[in-house]
C-alpha cells in the first residue's frame, strides 16, 4: 500500500468513526427526549379525556333527569304510555325524538318494564321492541356511563349511555340516552389532529383519524374479541376503559379509548438526521481525501523527485542536482543527497585517474606485447635472410620473395597497431556540430559486407551537440561499423537521433545505433567497453573502449542493450551544445 | 254507429268540495309545498304540477270524480270495430293560446311526443288515423264497450310546443305568464295565482293567507283545525304504499304461494308507524283483476324475461324508498324495525317477515332503509337491483290495463304475468291528502283522480254558475 493510500485510509477511518458515534447519539438522544415528551402529552390528554367523560356523564344525567320531571309531569304521555289510551299513542311514540331533539341528545328511548320501547327518538319507528338488557346493564355499570350500540334505520351508531328510571301510575319507565360517539365526537376529545383518539369496542374500531383496513388487520381487529392498541414501535399509547353494555349478548364488556400518538414525527426526524448525517458524512469525507492528498503531496512528491534523481545516478552522471530550499526533513535528506553525490563525484575522478593510470600501464605492456608481436616475425625473418646470405647468397633474391609477405604484413599490423594507439588519445577541440549531418556524413561512407540496410531516424531541429566534430564521427563511425560488422548476411542498421526529455534541464542529444545482428551474451555485454575485449577476429578490442573513452571526455552517456541471437542497440546521451557552453561559461566565471 | 251523445251535467254534484260563492273574489291564491317546472308541461311530475297543468291542458275525454265522462277538446266520438276503433270529433272553434287552431294532426303530434312508444303500448294503441282536420281515429289493440276514459290521463294532453314562450301552448281559454298566473277570459272568474313553497312548513304557509292548501301533513292540519277562517276537507284516499319484493318472485317460482299481509298489521302500520293521513291497504284495487289486459310486457311471453337484478350479495340488505315522501320513509323505517332481530317479536313482524321471503335471518344491522332521489330510485327500481322498494301507487286510475302496463314499463322486473305482479307487489297502507281552503272564497271540485280543480269553470261538465 502506497504511502498516499495509507495517508487517506487513517483520515477516513478516523472521520467515519468520529461522525458515526455523533450521529448515532444525536438519533438517540433525540428520540429519547421526544419519546418521552409524547408519553407526556398522551398522559395529560388521558386525563382530560377522563374528566370530558365524567362531565359528559354528569350531562347526560342532568338531561335525563330533567326528561323524568317532565315525563312524568305530561298527562298526555301518562294518557298515551300508562292508560293506553289509543288516541295519544302516536303522541308518546313521537315524544322522545321531540324530546332528543329538545335536550341536544343523540340517542333517547323510553322502555317500559319489560324492556319494551314505547317512544324511540333516534329510531321513531322501532317502537315495541323488546331490549330489556339495555337499561340493566347501564343499571349495573359503576359510574352509569357505558358506550352501547344504537340503531337507525340507515345503520348502527355507537353512543355514551346513561339510564334514568321514572315511575307513573305504579309502572316503572327506563329513560335510556346519550351522545353519539362519532369520529367527529373522538376528534374533539383528541383536541387537535397530533393525537389520535381511538375507541377499541368489541366487533369493531372506531377513530378520529382514518385508519388504513392493512393496520386494524394487523392490530386483529374486526373480530369479537375486545381489542386495546398497545403502544408499538410506531406510536405511544395510553388508554381508559370504558364499560360496554352489549345488548345483543346481554353482557358488560370492555372497551378502551386509546389515545395514540404516532411517531411518524419522530421517524421523519430522523430521516431528516440520517440524511444530514450523510451529507456531512459525504461533505467530510470529500474535504479528508482532499486534505489528504494535499498533505501526501507534499511529503510524497519530494520523496519520489528525490528517487527519480537517485536513481539517475551514475559513475559517469554525477550531475545530478540535489539542491532544496525546504527546511525539514525532506530538504535534509535531499542535501545529504547532494553532498554524497559530491562525494561520489570525488571518488570518481580518483578512480578515474586511477584507472587512467592503470590504462597507462596496461598499455605500456601491451603496447610491448604489440610491438614485440609485430617485430617477432620481421626478426625472424631478418635472421632468416642473414642465415640464407651467409649461407646460400644465390638464393637470397628467391627467399626474400617468399619471406616478403611476412614482413609486409607485420609492417602493416604494427602501422595499424600505431593508429590505434594514437587514437586513444585524441585532441579535443569541441565547438556546435551538427549530429544529423555528422550521422549522414558517416552513414554514406559505410559499405557492408552483406546486403545490410541502413535505417536512419532523425529528430529534425536538434540542438546542436557541443563536441569535437571528429571524435563526435569517431563515436558514430565505431558505432555503426560495430553494427554492420554484427549483421552476417542480410539485417537492418537503424541510426536514429532525437532530444532527451525536452523539458529537463541540462537538455541532452540522444544517439540510438541499433542493429539485427548476432547480439552478445550478457559475459560479452559485461565487457564490451574494456580495452582490448573483441569478438572479432581481426579485432583490436579497443573500438568500443575509445568510443566510451570519447563519449565520457563529452561529458555524455553510452550503454548497450544485446540479446543474443537478435541484436544489440548502442545509446549515447550527450548534453546539447547550449547547455554545455553555459555550463564551461559558468565554470569560467567561477 | 252513431256518435254517443255527451252525458248530461250530474244531478247531483258530488264532486263539489266547496260550492261557489256569492261574490267572485278578483284573484284566488293557491299554495303548492312541490317545486312547479315548466319544463314538465304538460306532463306532471308531482301533485303540485299535477294541479296547475289540470287547469292549463285539456284532454280529449274529461272524467269526473264519480267516472262519468264528459267532453273535452273532442265534442264528440264513436265507435266501430266492436270498440276496437274510436272517432273523435274535436271542438269546433278549439284554439292554441297564440290563436292557431286544434288540429287532429296536433293531438297526434302531442302524443306521439316523449315516449310516445311507451304510451302505445300502455294505451293499447296500434295506429291513428288523422281523418281531417278535426277528426281522428284511435284503432285499439282490444275492444273497448264505452269510450276508453283512458283518454282523459294527463299523459293523453294536448299541448304544442313553440319557439316564442317557454310554455306549451295549451287550448283553455286561459292563458298563464311566467309568474303562474291563469288569467280568466272573461272578469266573472277570478285569476288564479299559483304559488309554489317547495319545503316549507306548510303551516307557514298557511299562515301566508292562501285561499288554497292541499297537503298530507299532520301537523298543518292539527294547526288549521281550530281556526274558524279555514275549512278542512279530506280528500280520497288516492295513494297506496306498496313494496316491491324482489325476492317474493323467486318464491313464487319455485312453488310458494305469497302470503298476504293480515289487516291488523296493515292498519298498525297505518297507525302509528305513518305519521300522515293513512289507513291500513283496502282492497280491492285495479291491479287485484288484470285478466282482461292480456300481456302487460311489449315482449313476446315466449320469450325469457328480465329477472329482477341481484340484490348486493355482500353487505347489507337495503330496504329503499323516495327520498322525499315521508310515508314511504316511515314504512321503511318500521319494516327495518320489525325485521330486525327481537324485533318485538310479535305477530306483526311474524305476518311481515312470512310474507316477504328472507326479510328475516338477518342480523338487523344488515338490513337498512335506504332515501334514494327520484332518478336514482327510478332507475334501482327498473332493473330490481335492491331487496325491496317501498314506493306510492295511484289508487284511483281510469284504466287498470292501461296503468298496469305503466307500471309495467317502469318496473321491468316484474313479471308480467298477472298473477306475479301481484305476488311481487305487498300493498302496505293508503293514503289521502286533504284540502284546506279560505271559507267562502272559492269554489272547489274534486277530478276524477282526487285532483283539485279551482272553480267550476274547470271542473268536467263546465261552470255550475
Amino acid at each position: 500500500m502506497s504511502f498516499r493510500a495509507r495517508l487517506l485510509s487513517a483520515f477516513l477511518f478516523v472521520i467515519l468513526v468520529a461522525t458515526v458515534v455523533f450521529a448515532f447519539a444525536v438519533r438517540r438522544e433525540v428520540a429519547s427526549r421526544l419519546t418521552a415528551q409524547y408519553q407526556r402529552r398522551v398522559n395529560s390528554l388521558i386525563a382530560v379525556i377522563e374528566e370530558d367523560l365524567e362531565s359528559e356523564s354528569d350531562l347526560i344525567a342532568a338531561t335525563l333527569e330533567g326528561l323524568r320531571d317532565v315525563v312524568a309531569n305530561d298527562n298526555r304521555f301518562r294518557r298515551g304510555a300508562v292508560d293506553r289510551v289509543a288516541a295519544d299513542r302516536r303522541y308518546v311514540l313521537d315524544f322522545a325524538g321531540t324530546a332528543m331533539r329538545l335536550t341536544g341528545l343523540s340517542m333517547l328511548q323510553i322502555q317500559d318494564e319489560a324492556g319494551r320501547i314505547i317512544s324511540s327518538g333516534h329510531f321513531r319507528n322501532e317502537y315495541d321492541r323488546l331490549e330489556p338488557d339495555l337499561p340493566e346493564l347501564l343499571g349495573t355499570v359503576p359510574g352509569g356511563l357505558a358506550v352501547a350500540r344504537a340503531r337507525t334505520p340507515e345503520g348502527a351508531f355507537l353512543a355514551l349511555l346513561r339510564a334514568d328510571t321514572v315511575r307513573m301510575g305504579g309502572w316503572r319507565f327506563n329513560l335510556v340516552g346519550g351522545t353519539a360517539v362519532s369520529r367527529s365526537f373522538l376528534a374533539r376529545l383528541a383536541r387537535g389532529e397530533e393525537l389520535r383518539v381511538t375507541l377499541a369496542y368489541p366487533g369493531g374500531v372506531l377513530s378520529s383519524a382514518e385508519i388504513a383496513d392493512s393496520v386494524l388487520v394487523a392490530e386483529g381487529v374486526g373480530g369479537d374479541s375486545s381489542v386495546a392498541f398497545a403502544a408499538s414501535g410506531d406510536r405511544i399509547a395510553s388508554e381508559v376503559v370504558i364499560p360496554f353494555a352489549d345488548a345483543e349478548r346481554g353482557e358488560l364488556e370492555a372497551a378502551s379509548l386509546v389515545v395514540t400518538h404516532p411517531l411518524g414525527e419522530l421517524q421523519a426526524l430522523r430521516r431528516r438526521i440520517d440524511v444530514w448525517f450523510l451529507t456531512a458524512l459525504g461533505a467530510t469525507a470529500a474535504l479528508a481525501l482532499i486534505l489528504a492528498n494535499w498533505l501526501a503531496g507534499r511529503i510524497s512528491r519530494p520523496l519520489a523527485d528525490l528517487a527519480r534523481k537517485t536513481s539517475r545516478i551514475d559513475l559517469d552522471r554525477l550531475d545530478i542536482d540535489f539542491g532544496s530550499r525546504r527546511k525539514d526533513e525532506i530538504g535534509a535528506l535531499s542535501r545529504l543527497l547532494g553532498a554524497m553525490t559530491d562525494r561520489l563525484r570525488a571518488s570518481t575522478g580518483r578512480l578515474r585517474e586511477a584507472e587512467r593510470r592503470a590504462t597507462l600501464g596496461e598499455l605500456a605492456r601491451q603496447v610491448n606485447h604489440d610491438i614485440k608481436n609485430g617485430l617477432l616475425p620481421i626478426r625472424n625473418v631478418f635472421r632468416h635472410l642473414v642465415q640464407v646470405a651467409r649461407e646460400a647468397p644465390g638464393d637470397l633474391p628467391t627467399i626474400f620473395d617468399e619471406r616478403r609477405g611476412t614482413l609486409d604484413s607485420s609492417i602493416e599490423y604494427l602501422e595499424s597497431l600505431a593508429s590505434n594507439y594514437a587514437r586513444l588519445f585524441p585532441r579535443l577541440e569541441p565547438r556546435s556540430c551538427d549530429l544529423n549531418a555528422v550521422i549522414r556524413q558517416v552513414v554514406s561512407g559505410v559499405g557492408g559486407p552483406g546486403e545490410v540496410d541502413i535505417e536512419l531516424q532523425l529528430t529534425e531541429h536538434l540542438p546542436p551537440v557541443h563536441a569535437d566534430v571528429v571524435v563526435l564521427r569517431r563515436i558514430v563511425e565505431n558505432l555503426v561499423d560495430n553494427a554492420v560488422d554484427s549483421i552476417t548476411g542480410t539485417g537492418t542498421v537503424t541510426v536514429a537521433a532525437d532530444l532527451v526529455e525536452a523539458d529537463v534541464e541540462p537538455s541532452r542529444v540522444r544517439i540510438t545505433v541499433s542493429d539485427t545482428g548476432c547480439g552478445m551474451s550478457a559475459e560479452q555485454r559485461a565487457k564490451s567497453f574494456d580495452n582490448f575485449y573483441t569478438t572479432k577476429a581481426e579485432g583490436t578490442g579497443l573500438g568500443l573502449s575509445i568510443v566510451r573513452r570519447l563519449v565520457t571526455d563529452l561529458n555524455g552517456t553510452i550503454r548497450v542493450e544485446s540479446e543474443e541471437g537478435k541484436g544489440s542497440c548502442f545509446t549515447v546521451e550527450l548534453p546539447a551544445g547550449d547547455t554545455m557552453a553555459a555550463r564551461q561559461e559558468g565554470g569560467t566565471e567561477r | 254507429m252513431q256518435p254517443e251523445a255527451p252525458p248530461s251535467a250530474a244531478a247531483e254534484d258530488e264532486c263539489e268540495l266547496l260550492p261557489e260563492p256569492g261574490d267572485v273574489p278578483g284573484e284566488i291564491t293557491v299554495a303548492t309545498l312541490d317545486p312547479l317546472a315548466v319544463g314538465h308541461a304538460p306532463w306532471p311530475q308531482n301533485d303540485g304540477e299535477r294541479l296547475v297543468f289540470r287547469h292549463l291542458y285539456e284532454t280529449l275525454l274529461r272524467v269526473d270524480c264519480r267516472g262519468s265522462v264528459y267532453p273535452g277538446l273532442a265534442e264528440s266520438w264513436s265507435s266501430a270495430r266492436d270498440g276496437r276503433v274510436w272517432m273523435f270529433t274535436l271542438r269546433d272553434g278549439a284554439s292554441f293560446w297564440d290563436g292557431v287552431s286544434v288540429t287532429a294532426a296536433d293531438v297526434v303530434a302531442a302524443w306521439t311526443g316523449g315516449a310516445a312508444e311507451k304510451l302505445a303500448f300502455a294505451a293499447g294503441i296500434d295506429s291513428i288515423v288523422v281523418e281531417g282536420p278535426r277528426r281522428l281515429a284511435v284503432f285499439l289493440d282490444r275492444s273497448h264497450g264505452d269510450v276508453p276514459r283512458m283518454f282523459a290521463d294527463p299523459e293523453f294532453a294536448v299541448a304544442r310546443i313553440v319557439d316564442t314562450s317557454p310554455w306549451p301552448q295549451g287550448s283553455v281559454p286561459e292563458g298563464i305568464d311566467g309568474e303562474f298566473r291563469l288569467r280568466p277570459p272573461s272578469a266573472e272568474w277570478p285569476i288564479i295565482q299559483f304559488r309554489q313553497f317547495p319545503g316549507a312548513d306548510a303551516r307557514d304557509v298557511l299562515r301566508g293567507g292562501h285561499d288554497v292548501l292541499i297537503t298530507g301533513d299532520q301537523s298543518a292540519l292539527d294547526y288549521a283545525a281550530p281556526q274558524p277562517s279555514y275549512v278542512s276537507v279530506p280528500l280520497p284516499w288516492d295513494r297506496s304504499y306498496v313494496l316491491f319484493s324482489t325476492t317474493r318472485v323467486r318464491e313464487l317460482r319455485t312453488g310458494g304461494e305469497p302470503d298476504v299481509l293480515p289487516a291488523d298489521l296493515l292498519e298498525a302500520l297505518a297507525r302509528d308507524a305513518v305519521r300522515n293521513d293513512a289507513r291500513g291497504h283496502e282492497s280491492p284495487t285495479w291491479w287485484n283483476d288484470l285478466a282482461a289486459c292480456g300481456g302487460l310486457s311489449p315482449s313476446s311471453e315466449g320469450l325469457p324475461r328480465i329477472p329482477p337484478g341481484a340484490y348486493r350479495t355482500s353487505g347489507p340488505k337495503r330496504i329503499v324508498y323516495p327520498e322525499a315522501d315521508p310515508v314511504a320513509r316511515d314504512l321503511a323505517d318500521r319494516v327495518v324495525a320489525l325485521a330486525s332481530e327481537g324485533g318485538v317479536g310479535s305477530e306483526e313482524a311474524v305476518s311481515l317477515t312470512a310474507a316477504i321471503p328472507g326479510l328475516v335471518g338477518v342480523e338487523d344491522s344488515q338490513l337498512l332503509a335506504a332515501g334514494l332521489s327520484g332518478e336514482e330510485l327510478e332507475a334501482s327500481l327498473r332493473y330490481g337491483e335492491e331487496f325491496a322498494y317501498i314506493v306510492p301507487l295511484p289508487r284511483i286510475v281510469l284504466d287498470p290495463c292501461f296503468a298496469a302496463r305503466k307500471l309495467a314499463g317502469r318496473v321491468e322486473w316484474l313479471a308480467p304475468h298477472l298473477l306475479e305482479l301481484t305476488a311481487s307487489l305487498v300493498p302496505l297502507v293508503d293514503t289521502r291528502r286533504h284540502l284546506v281552503a279560505a271559507s267562502e272564497r272559492v269554489g272547489l271540485y274534486l277530478d276524477w283522480d282526487g285532483t283539485v280543480l279551482i272553480t267550476s269553470r274547470h271542473a268536467p261538465g263546465g261552470s255550475r254558475r
